[in-house]
């Protein structure tokens, strides 16, 4: 998997689970930046990246990934193993 | 038609994905629902702040996790003794919210597993025996407090879904979010269920096909004998099942039609003659069996009962008629016999659609009104004019003011009636029995019979008092009455009654336009009103001494029926 798909993904994973349009999502977005992205929506967050990637995020992971930039990190050691 | 209904949800878990799905399900189906959630775990404050609130939410959804309620479950410290005690407190909290707004309690979840050795005498330990006990209080509290609060079933959701989409371990430990998707949707629904009941104008009618719908095979074709049907033979049993369930949702006052395409005797025959078949024919309150077109019975049926196509569920084997009847008319529901037949049995129940809060005699009687409605028809078709069609009813009617024991009826002409309703105000029983105890609201009952047979209580006047004017706050009549005069009774006989408790010389009334009560629109002109204002809705004034509308003489007035 390319990281651009990876992006693709991602952006649209964190829509849905904050119900925001993919294009008002950033590239750079952080949980910092996005109201709708408060500690119940992270589950949501967590719940759709896994479902969609097909993976399960570690313990020591999940307190990470607050940004896109560092879930696609993330994202992309799952998908390289 | 119900706007921004609120609905606050005490916790003391991360209840807001159950808010979010209900959010979504209720944005389906055309309810608009704003969730607000209180402090975390702040039960009592939460409880008691609603005692005083000023602007009571339409529902509270009390929802409790038993892992951190009270000393909690896994404290050392923990007594089953001390949760009980909490909880009753809990209860009688919740017992001083005030009746406008509707309470759903969550049961507790048992353990999945149970710890050995089970064996009788084995004393009950931790989880289970703490939502033992707290269920078997929470079902006593509401069973005594109908129309106040209801039950949300958690309990049963979880043995529904199972251990593995109940419990999100993860998000329970880290997050207090003990919940996983599968079952939050499923919560959602149950509050959705409570909603529709209340909030949503309700399906009133049942329509059944009969070959392969009420049992299998074709009767024409199988005869009476060969027709599987059978309370024990599969697959007869699944048609047997259906048939019971069927029986239970008329007991529950919906009307069951049959739309056939057949030969009429031979369907009176199974339902008459066949030793299995439940449906029996005086419980169908109207009928095509015939080889027309199946959307144009439907539409017949429709006008027979004069109930609108919206409150009608259809349900046949074939899916040519199902999507004949889905693309002619999208308002009735359609359902299709399943292809695996032992899926059959169940699915109404499962539709959420037959759902009522409490079923009363009016309710069970329902269908011999709709039979006796047939034998009128027929005497109309017979005699051409109007007014020797009514005197030759015989009508009779009780105008008496309305008693506690009728406020659950009262509630449901209010919630039901959609035709010959001025104001569409849709009171809960709460709402009438404040009503009742008010010196300034006085409400008055019909209940009318004639040749034929009884019409039930189907009248409902709510009038209100300000200085020397009354105003109409209600005024309606069930539809298998409209068009005998009967509202000019009530609302005559309602004054009169009125007149020796109150004196008034005004009365104002008010049309408020939905898309199914223009059968009203010139009510209050033909009783000699004038307009006053038209801002919201239609306002329309008169003075006692104008009214243009005297109690018909066609009508005896009796003290009883």
């Amino acid at each position: 998997m390319t990281k651009e798909e990876i992006k693709i993904r991602t952006r649209a994973a964190l829509a849905k689970a904050l119900k925001m349009a993919p294009e008002s999502i950033p590239e750079n977005a952080s949980k910092l930046d996005l109201s709708a992205w408060d500690s119940v929506h992270h589950m949501n967050v967590v719940l759709a990246l896994e479902n969609d990637f097909g993976i399960e995020f570690s313990d020591a992971e999940l307190p990470t990934l607050t940004s896109m930039p560092l879930i696609i990190a993330a994202i992309e050691k799952h998908t390289a193993a | 038609m119900a706007s921004d209904l609120t609905i606050q949800f005490i916790r003391n878990y991360t209840a807001e994905p159950v808010g979010e799905a209900l959010q979504e399900a209720a944005d389906r189906l055309g309810l608009s629902v704003k969730t607000v959630f209180g402090a975390f775990d702040n039960l009592g404050v939460e409880i008691a702040t609603l005692a005083t609130c000023q602007e009571l939410p339409a529902v509270v959804v009390v929802t409790i996790d038993l892992e951190y309620f009270s000393c909690g479950i896994f404290s050392p410290h923990w007594q089953l003794e001390q949760i009980v005690n909490d909880f009753n407190s809990l209860l009688a909290a919740i017992d001083s919210i005030p009746a406008k707004s509707f309470v759903l309690i969550s049961t507790f979840l048992p353990a999945f597993r149970t710890s050995m050795p089970w064996m009788p005498g084995h004393p009950v330990l931790g989880r289970d025996a703490a939502a033992f006990e707290l269920n078997n209080l929470l079902r006593d509290f509401v069973a005594k407090r109908p129309n106040r609060c209801g039950i949300l079933d958690f309990e049963r959701i979880a043995a529904r879904l199972g251990e593995a989409a109940t419990l999100d371990r993860r998000f329970g430990l880290m997050m207090k979010a003990p919940f996983r998707q599968e079952f939050i949707v499923a919560a959602a629904g149950e509050i959705i269920r409570y909603l529709r009941c209340r909030f949503l104008p309700p399906k009133k009618v049942l329509v059944l096909d009969c070959d392969n719908t009420l049992w299998g095979g074709v009767v024409g074709e199988a005869g009476l004998g060969n027709i599987q049907l059978d309370p024990y033979e599969y697959p007869g049993i699944a048609y047997y099942r259906f048939q019971s369930e069927v029986l239970a949702i008329a007991e529950k006052g919906f009307l069951i039609c049959l739309c056939s395409k057949n030969d009429e005797p031979q369907v009176w025959q199974v339902l008459d003659e066949h030793p299995h078949c439940l449906l029996r024919r005086d419980k169908i309150a109207a009928y095509r069996i015939n080889w027309e077109n199946k959307a144009a019975n439907i539409k017949e049926l429709a006008l027979e009962l004069n109930l609108g196509l919206d409150s009608m569920v259809f349900v046949d084997d074939n899916p040519a008629e199902c999507e004949l009847i889905r693309s002619q008319f999208p308002e009735v529901t359609v359902m299709q016999v399943p292809a695996r037949i032992y899926d059959y049995p169940g699915i109404l129940a499962a539709s959420n659609l037959f759902d009522r809060f409490s079923v009363n005699q009016e309710d069970k009687d329902r269908v011999q009104y709709y039979q006796a409605e047939r034998g009128r028809r027929e005497l109309q078709t017979r005699i051409v004019d109007a007014e020797g069609f009514l005197r030759d009813l015989k009508m009779r009617a009780v105008i008496r003011p309305v008693l506690t024991a009728d406020l659950p009826r009262a509630a449901q002409l209010c919630q039901r009636t959609n035709q010959f309703n001025l104001t569409s105000k849709r009171h809960a029983e709460s709402d009438l029995a404040l009503f009742l105890e008010s010196p300034d609201v006085k409400m008055f009952l019909l209940q009318a019979e004639d040749r034929f047979g009884s019409m039930g209580l189907s009248g409902l006047i709510i009038l209100k008092k300000s200085g020397e004017v009354v105003e109409v706050d209600t005024f309606l009549m069930s539809c298998r009455i409209i068009g005998r005069k009967l509202d000019r009774a009530l609302f005559c006989e309602g004054l009169r009654l009125l007149s020796q408790t109150w004196s008034f010389h005004e009365i104002r009334a008010s049309y408020l336009p939905t898309q199914k009560n223009g059968i009203v629109s010139g009510l209050w002109s033909d009783y000699g009103f004038s307009t006053v204002s038209s801002a919201s809705g239609e306002v329309y004034a008169c003075l006692v001494t104008d009214l243009k509308v005297s109690f018909p003489e066609i009508i005896q007035l009796v003290q009883n029926l």
